[in-house]
């Protein structure tokens, strides 16, 4: 009963953060139609920023502010955004335009960028591993024999007030009803006066954004290194797909759904099969329902 | 009168030989082409790079000893004796990737012998390669007994097999009276085949073992380490190697079974000056195995190391660079004694002579039996933290007996 409470807290911690990773993705796919391959780089580059303000520029500066974890998780959030605008803007936008293979174009250019900012990590930071002071002390439930991580927690908590503030931005605010417009249809949302290259370049941001405040909150529990990213890539893919490609709900439950997948089956089954499970859950979806739980068939003529 | 002007005569023309045969091996070296050494070692992730660049430390400083102190090595055209030049090949822990780097090595670079390997993977991947090109192959930290077990001609182990670790991790854990051991092995070949090899040990020798086999590119080894609990186990051996490591030990914290049950590290992770940084006081009471301990003595070349190291990265330098140091110049003690670079003339006289390294011990690769073909057996010790933040050489030593300096604190 013990061993299930525990796995159940953490699979529910861990599709928080599932799902502002898979968020990200999901919602460049949905706005830009392309999937962004670099999607773990930015999770990685978020952490280093994290580690970077917290470590080094907030003790330079004599910043001393209680949850100043949260503050320099949100800062990094803000930097990768800027940077993701930019990268937008520079390497991606310039192709992305009508009778262009801006599909192929910038699958090729996020699998580049992926591997530029994994080496420049690398050589800028060196190839240790690096981490951040726990955000909050153990939680011990003494009834339940339960000792939770407080980073984890924290991180957990922090994930789901960021996926609904993301919630609001989108179904409580003019931008938002913009973003869901495009992501309806583009060339009507243009024939409405949006600017589309603004827009995309916003989303990028904001997608890239979402990855790297999970790489941020995450630095404590599975450190920073220059190739923490990996594994977010890979959750995050499955998730979208999962969900079906371009649904925000289907991100968020199929988070959830596969942090449990994979929380249960590995401390109940096999530990060393926990990646494997989320991958029949995968399988399972593309044979029987290959639009993912939320997504449509698509038809074109 | 004439023995005294003979005599007199002698001296100076020795010396004028002397001086002589000093400027032409100077002027030589100076002309020399020089002799490359490979150093083949995960310079990025997900190898353990943070390692790589401690053996390519040490191996930079390996070929300046010989240029310095050695006078270089003699090349094919002996007697002309050449600087020795360090050239890296990164093979990110993957055994193609090393194939390919080993490659390059010998057709772009021309590389006479090879050391760094890192990883059992990668080291059992080169081995068919390094017999194909008749290349020395000096395996610096890899520990696959098969690496050995081959018999292969141009192999040759510096570093502790698989097997003569888990002698030390058995007999350890027997002595101190552990009788319910849990295992975390990643899923490369070094946790494949010396974690079900640990877990027989335990077992035949009367203990209760159990083993998990964790994917080492996954973080989050919450449920395994939930399982472990489940076991109850009286100690953990955690044989992850670089970040994974360190996340069974934070996320044994998270499951609570830190700081309650003593684990032990399989290598000598915790000497890393990142150690403390990354664990804090969860690395207080940490055991682990470790080859090199600084108050050990060291030779004249351990000791010049420890020196310019120290002047070049102001800090000591520790197993993974000391390691590289004493292959470099093992090979270069071969080429000069072998008067060539040829592999085969060099694998010949690894074989043939006892060399000097960074440590008393010496080197020399006897053709024995079994696993000990080819291999210079090195002393492993295990040793305890026992403050938060405390000194790699402040670190008690809890085996072998003969070196204790003290208790284990539980």
């Amino acid at each position: 009963m013990q061993l299930l409470l525990q796995s159940l807290t953490l699979a529910l911690l861990n599709g928080a953060i599932y799902a502002l990773m898979a968020m990200g993705i999901t919602f460049i796919a949905s706005i830009m139609r392309i999937i962004n391959w670099s999607t773990g780089e930015f999770y990685m580059v978020g952490s280093f920023a994290h580690l970077a303000l917290l470590t080094v520029i907030f003790p330079a500066l004599g910043l001393t502010l209680p949850m100043a974890w949260l503050l320099s998780a949100l800062l990094a959030m803000g930097l990768v955004f800027v940077l993701g605008m930019v990268v937008q803007r520079t390497l991606i936008a310039p192709m992305h335009r009508p009778g262009t293979q801006a599909f192929e174009y910038a699958t090729i250019m996020t699998v580049a960028l992926s591997v530029l900012l994994q080496n420049g990590a690398i050589m800028i930071a060196g190839p240790n591993q690096y981490s951040v002071p726990d955000y909050m002390r153990p939680i011990l439930l003494e009834d339940l024999e339960i000792v939770l991580n407080g980073s984890r927690v924290a991180s957990g908590l922090a994930a789901l007030a960021i996926i609904l503030l993301f919630y609001v931005l989108l179904y409580r605010t003019s931008l938002g009803l913009a973003f869901r417009g495009i992501a309806q249809n583009r060339l009507a949302a243009e024939t409405a006066g949006l600017n589309l290259k603004t827009m995309d370049m916003l989303a990028f941001g904001i997608g890239t954004g979402l990855c790297a405040v999970a790489g941020a909150l995450l630095a404590p529990v599975f450190l920073v290194h220059p190739l923490n990213g990996a594994a977010a890539t890979m959750k995050g893919f499955e998730i979208i797909v999962i969900g079906g490609i371009g649904s925000l709900g289907g991100a968020v439950v199929a988070a959830f759904g596969l942090a449990l997948v994979e929380g249960l089956g590995a401390t109940f089954y096999r530990a060393e099969l926990q990646q494997l499970y989320g991958f029949v859950f995968l399988i399972g979806f593309l044979v029987f329902r290959p639009q993912g739980l939320f997504g449509h068939r698509e038809r074109r003529v | 009168m004439d023995f005294e002007l003979s005599g007199k005569l002698a001296i100076a023309a020795a010396a004028a030989a002397f001086l002589t045969a000093t400027a032409t091996s100077a002027m030589a070296q100076a002309n020399a082409t020089p002799v490359n050494i490979g150093v083949l070692t995960p310079l990025s992730p997900p190898g353990d790079s943070a390692a790589g660049q401690l053996i390519v430390r040490g191996a930079e400083l390996g070929a300046k000893y010989v240029n310095q102190r050695l006078g270089g090595v003699w090349n094919s055209t002996c007697p002309a004796p050449g600087p020795v030049n360090i050239v890296k090949g990164d093979d990110s822990g993957l055994a193609e990737k090393g194939m390919a780097a080993l490659r390059s090595l010998v057709t772009n670079d021309k590389i006479a012998g090879v050391l760094g390997t890192y990883d059992s993977t990668v080291a059992l991947a080169v081995q068919p390669l390094a017999e194909q090109y008749k290349l020395p192959l000096l395996v610096t930290q890899a520990s696959d007994d098969k690496i050995s077990g081959n018999h292969t001609k141009f192999t040759f182990m510096t570093h502790t097999i698989a097997r003569d670790r888990s002698d030390v991790v058995e007999a350890f854990i027997k002595s101190y009276g552990f009788k319910r051991v849990a295992i975390l092995a990643e899923n490369t070949d070094y946790g494949t085949s010396s974690g079900p090899d640990m877990q027989k040990r335990f077992v035949d020798g009367g203990m209760s073992s159990q083993l998990w086999i964790f994917d080492k590119t996954n973080p989050d080894l919450l449920p395994t380490l939930l399982q472990v609990k489940k076991f109850a186990p009286d100690v953990i051996y955690n044989m992850g190697v670089g970040a994974p490591a360190y996340l069974i030990v934070k996320q044994s914290a998270d499951v609570g079974l830190l700081p309650k049950t003593p684990m032990i590290i399989s290598y000598d992770l915790p000497i890393r000056p990142e150690f403390w940084r990354n664990l804090g006081e969860l690395g207080k009471n940490m055991i682990f195995l470790s080859y090199y301990q600084p108050k050990q003595v060291l030779t004249d070349a351990g000791k010049w190391l420890q020196e310019e190291y120290r002047k070049s990265y102001n800090e000591p330098a520790l197993y993974s660079s000391l390691a590289a140091f004493g292959n470099t110049i093992v090979l270069a003690q071969a080429m000069n004694a072998a008067c060539s670079t040829e592999g085969e003339k060099v694998s010949g006289a690894l074989v043939k002579g006892g060399f000097t390294s960074w440590n008393q011990t010496g080197v020399a690769f006897k053709q024995s039996d079994g696993v000990d073909w080819q291999r210079s057996v090195q002393p492993i010790m295990v040793l305890q933290y026992t403050k938060a933040n405390q000194g790699f050489g402040d670190a008690t030593i809890l085996y072998p007996p003969n070196m204790k300096t003290g208790e284990l604190v539980r």
